[in-house]
């Protein structure tokens, strides 16, 4: 290409040439213009100079028609034309330029025209006076010929003065040009050279730009070719010896093209990682960014031999073409970019809607599915192919909300879906086999045209299910709180109660206002002050075992607590304090190791004699009356055991099976009582019996061999306890809901403290020994009285006597 | 002379320790309640007391050995429980309250005898 500068002329010498010529130019017009006026002012008085000939035509016309005694009429029109242009005549401002003798002809051939009349022109005078005319107006057109000549003459001097003008100011302007022509010639030869130079340019850079729009606009196989493309049209264009594209990684330059000399190569990447040191003189460096961040750095060696002089630096216009050259690779990187993130994303769309366990539903503003994944396909139960195209109601809306759904889709599209728009809706949806189930709903609305709406919807069935069944759960949990005989006391996890039941305030006589919120040791501290402070109260509270409380207040209660943290069943962070009222299995419990206690000892007593006579008699040699009275020792002390073994089991028996091995019959009292009498009086005794049986005593139902035992053992203590004469009276009377049967004695009595004893197991009135019992025959006639559900009752007076009744029931009353 | 204070509500038990200690030469009395048995310590000071610990009335054994024990005039008697009782528990109830000895029945009367001489072994 060639190259050159244009050297610049002064403005200034410019301007003033040209305000020079052109005012030459002005005044040239000037004058010439001046000239031209008076020459059209000329020429318009040799028009008028046709009047003249016109008025001398159309007499002699006249004449003719006078002369040949044409019609009046043709005359009349003859004589008003002539009296037309007489008058234009005498208008024509030319007339004054007339000498006087033309003016005078004039004057009268006016006169004589205006005064004429048809009938004055026929005959011979009408002739004379047309001829008459004729020569005036004759005459006065020829004084109008002399003068226009007279005029023309002054018209062509005008005009030659315009033509000098003219040729003076043509000098003047070659003069100018001339000068200037001289001044400008060199100048004017570099710009038109310039100008060649500059289309030549324009023309190359034109086709340079194409060739760099082709490769970057052109949809290259890959990245990679594009680069190489582009650099390589650099190397064309800058003509250079070697060209790279390096791009940034990691703070390094990593060579991405290559062209030309592999040497200069290595250079150029050298200069490309050290932009800032301002370069090689005879390379082109350029950097390429991408969104604003350094991508990489383009650079064109351009040698010291390339097929042009390379030894000048590069030029102000490859420099801009390399700059062009970067935007756009530049701009085709980033697009690139662009495009791939765009695929990725696409890409990664699609596998999170396929992926999706939720199903993602397209559909366009009709309601018809555009889009259906793999989990919609799945939830309900609707192939793709099948749904895609189809209406949303017809597919997986249950029938009583389609009106609900159009209405839906139709606030949607008219823009009033703010309801439903970013809203997550808990609704009823529908599978293939019209199974409806709930789901949870939320809808976006796509950014096209026209509007997509993609629907987000999550089976919630098992959700739901587990919520109702929550729900149930925590209702039966609750009425269970609220219903248990067991007290709970609720703490949260800063120890402070949050709840506590009904049994619970039941237990202590405490308020439900007063506990809510309390720590955990002022419960305990309240708990301490209803104890009984006589034993130790269990201060330290340790989880998962239980200690005991012995309540004295509001009443006597013994407490089973324990704790249990909630953290491991439920995400409540607290924990319960349980109390179980176990004041009955106390009692019950306490009574069993009395009962053990008692019963071991009266078992052991008469076996301690058994045994230890049994060892005497045994080791020694005894003289025959000891050892009598030791053998008798041992035969009423083996009894004894029996007779307590006995009645410990019939005790034991009773209570175990709760009268259920009772055989009960119907059975008259007074023939029961008669039998007993015979088993249980003593020997002898008989005579001191008193009976006193109502005679109209109704049967009972009873079991005759209990009853029998139980009545036994009244008369045997009224014989123990009453020694002497004393009568012992036996009574069986009818009550209005059963009969009543009494033993009464009249012997040693008891006191009030023997008395409130009398049916503790063991427990004997005489604590001398001389009476024989085992202490359990009052004991076993209450439990055999209970068992019949009858009463037992005892009323005695120390040194007065006993009296025991029971009572029956009538029959049928029987549980 | 020894003396020994036998005490039982039950005649046959009293029967027995009497019967088993019979060829000693310990002079022997008996007492049928925890009353009794006070009353007689005091009046006869008995060196060694065979003390039934259950026994009906205002004051059972272990009441009667902590009145003996605690008592100055009484203080240098012994005193032997014995007890249809006779778990641990029992056994400590009369270490406290000071007992020499402790005998569970049903017993036999050769170990009654043994106790008994070991008991006086340094009295006459």
């Amino acid at each position: 290409m060639s190259r050159g500068v244009l050297r610049e002329r002064p403005q200034r010498f410019r301007f003033r040439a040209l305000t020079a010529l052109i005012v030459l130019v002005l005044a040239a017009f000037l004058m010439a213009a001046i000239r031209l006026n008076r020459a059209t002012e000329l020429s318009s008085i040799s028009l008028t100079g046709w009047g003249f000939s016109e008025l001398v035509r159309q007499v002699a016309v006249t004449s003719v028609d006078a002369a040949q005694g044409r019609r009046s009429d043709v005359l009349n029109d003859d004589l008003a034309v002539l009296q037309s242009k007489a008058e234009i005549v005498a208008n024509d401002p030319f007339t004054e330029k007339l000498d006087d003798e033309s003016a005078a002809a004039l004057g009268r051939a006016l006169s004589a025209a205006a005064a004429l009349k048809v009938q004055a022109l026929r005959g011979p005078a009408g002739t004379v006076r047309l001829q008459a005319l004729l020569d005036d107006a004759q005459s006065a057109y020829a004084g109008a010929v002399a003068a226009l000549g007279v005029q023309r003459a002054q018209l062509a001097r005008d005009l030659n003065l315009v033509a000098v003008t003219l040729s003076v100011l043509a000098l003047l302007l070659a003069l100018s040009a001339g000068l200037v022509f001289r001044r400008f010639q060199q100048g004017a030869a570099h710009a038109v050279a310039l100008e060649a130079d500059r289309t030549q340019e324009a023309r190359q850079y034109a086709a340079r730009l194409h060739q760099l729009y082709e490769v970057t606009s052109a949809p290259a196989a890959d990245q990679a070719t594009q680069i190489q493309q582009l650099l390589n049209v650099g190397m064309d264009v800058f003509g250079a010896t070697a060209g790279t594209f390096a791009r940034v990684q990691d703070d390094r330059l990593e060579p991405v093209a290559l062209a030309g000399d592999a040497r200069q190569q290595t250079e150029l990447l050298q200069q490309s990682a050290d932009l800032s040191a301002g370069g090689h003189p005879s390379a082109l460096v350029v950097p390429v960014t991408v969104s604003g961040e350094r991508y990489g750095v383009l650079a064109y060696h351009l040698g010291v031999s390339g097929h042009l002089s390379r030894t000048e630096e590069p030029l102000h216009s490859e420099r801009a073409f390399l700059r062009l050259m970067s935007q756009w690779l530049g701009q085709m990187l980033e697009q690139r970019r662009a495009e791939r993130q765009l695929r990725e994303s696409e890409a990664r769309s699609q596998a999170i809607i396929r992926s999706s366990l939720d199903a993602i539903i397209t559909s366009d503003d009709q309601g018809r599915v555009t889009e259906f994944n793999p989990a919609a396909e799945r939830i309900f139960a609707v192939a793709r192919e099948h749904a895609l195209g189809h209406l949303l109601a017809d597919l997986i809306i249950p029938p009583d909300a389609r009106a609900g759904h159009k209405s839906g889709m139709e606030r949607l599209i008219s823009g009033m879906g703010g309801r439903i728009l970013g809203q997550r809706l808990e609704l009823t949806a529908q599978r293939a086999d019209g199974t409806p189930f709930p789901v949870e709903l939320s809808v976006v609305r796509l950014p096209v045209t026209p509007a997509l709406y993609t629907g987000f919807v999550r089976d919630i069935t098992d959700r739901t299910a587990a919520e109702r069944r929550l729900q149930e759960r925590t209702q039966q949990l609750d009425s269970v709180f609220r219903v248990s005989p067991d007290g709970f006391v609720m703490f949260d996890h800063q120890q402070r109660v949050v709840d506590v039941n009904p049994a619970f305030l039941e237990m202590t006589g405490l308020t439900r206002g007063g506990l809510l919120g309390q720590s955990e040791p002022d419960v305990t501290a309240s708990l301490a002050r209803l104890s009984d402070p006589a034993l130790p109260f269990p201060t330290a509270v340790t989880h998962d075992t239980f200690e005991v409380l012995s309540l004295v207040r509001p009443t006597p209660r013994v407490l089973k607590r324990s704790v249990r943290r909630l953290d491991d069943l439920s995400d409540f962070s607290g924990y319960v304090m349980y109390f179980r009222d176990v004041t009955h299995e106390t009692e019950v419990s306490n009574m069993k190791t009395e009962f053990l206690s008692t019963a071991a000892h009266e078992l052991r007593t008469p076996m301690a004699s058994i045994y230890g006579f049994a060892e005497l008699l045994h080791t020694e040699n005894l003289d025959p009356a000891t050892t009598r009275e030791m053998a008798e020792i041992i035969y009423r002390q083996a009894e004894r055991l029996v007779q307590l073994l006995n009645e410990l089991l019939d005790l034991a028996r009773i209570e175990a099976r709760a009268g259920k091995d009772f055989r009960i019959t119907e059975q008259r009292l007074p023939p029961l009582i008669e039998r007993t009498l015979e088993a249980f009086v003593p020997p002898g005794q008989r005579g001191r019996v008193q009976l006193q049986i109502d005679a109209d005593l109704p049967p009972v139902a009873v079991d005759g061999n209990k009853l029998q035992q139980a009545l036994g053992n009244l008369i045997s203590n009224a014989f123990k306890y009453s020694p002497g004469e004393t009568p012992v009276l036996i009574r069986a009377c009818a009550l209005e809901s059963g009969v009543s049967v009494s033993v009464q004695d009249h012997g040693l009595g008891m006191r009030p403290d023997q008395l409130a004893r009398a049916f503790e197991r063991f427990y004997r009135a005489d604590s001398s020994g001389s009476v024989p019992g085992t202490g359990l025959g009052l004991s076993l006639v209450r439990e055999i009285v209970d068992r019949h559900g009858g009463l037992v009752h005892l009323e005695s007076r120390i040194g007065e006597g006993t009296l025991a009744t029971f009572t029956l029931p009538l029959l049928g009353a029987h549980p | 002379m020894t003396r020994i204070l036998i005490v039982d509500d039950y005649p046959e038990l009293r029967a027995l320790i009497r019967l088993t200690l019979r060829r000693t030469s310990y002079e022997l009395y008996e007492a049928a309640s925890g009353e009794e048995a006070l009353r007689l310590a005091h009046e006869l000071i008995p060196d060694l007391m065979i003390l039934d610990v259950m026994m009906p009335g205002h004051l059972d054994g272990l009441q009667v050995c902590r009145a003996v024990k605690s008592s100055e005039q009484l203080g240098h008697c012994q005193v032997l429980l014995v007890s249809a009782r006779g778990q641990q528990s029992d056994l400590l109830e009369g270490e406290k309250v000071g007992a020499d000895g402790y005998l569970v029945k049903p017993f036999s009367p050769r170990l009654l005898l043994g106790a008994v001489h070991e008991r006086l072994a340094g009295t006459l």
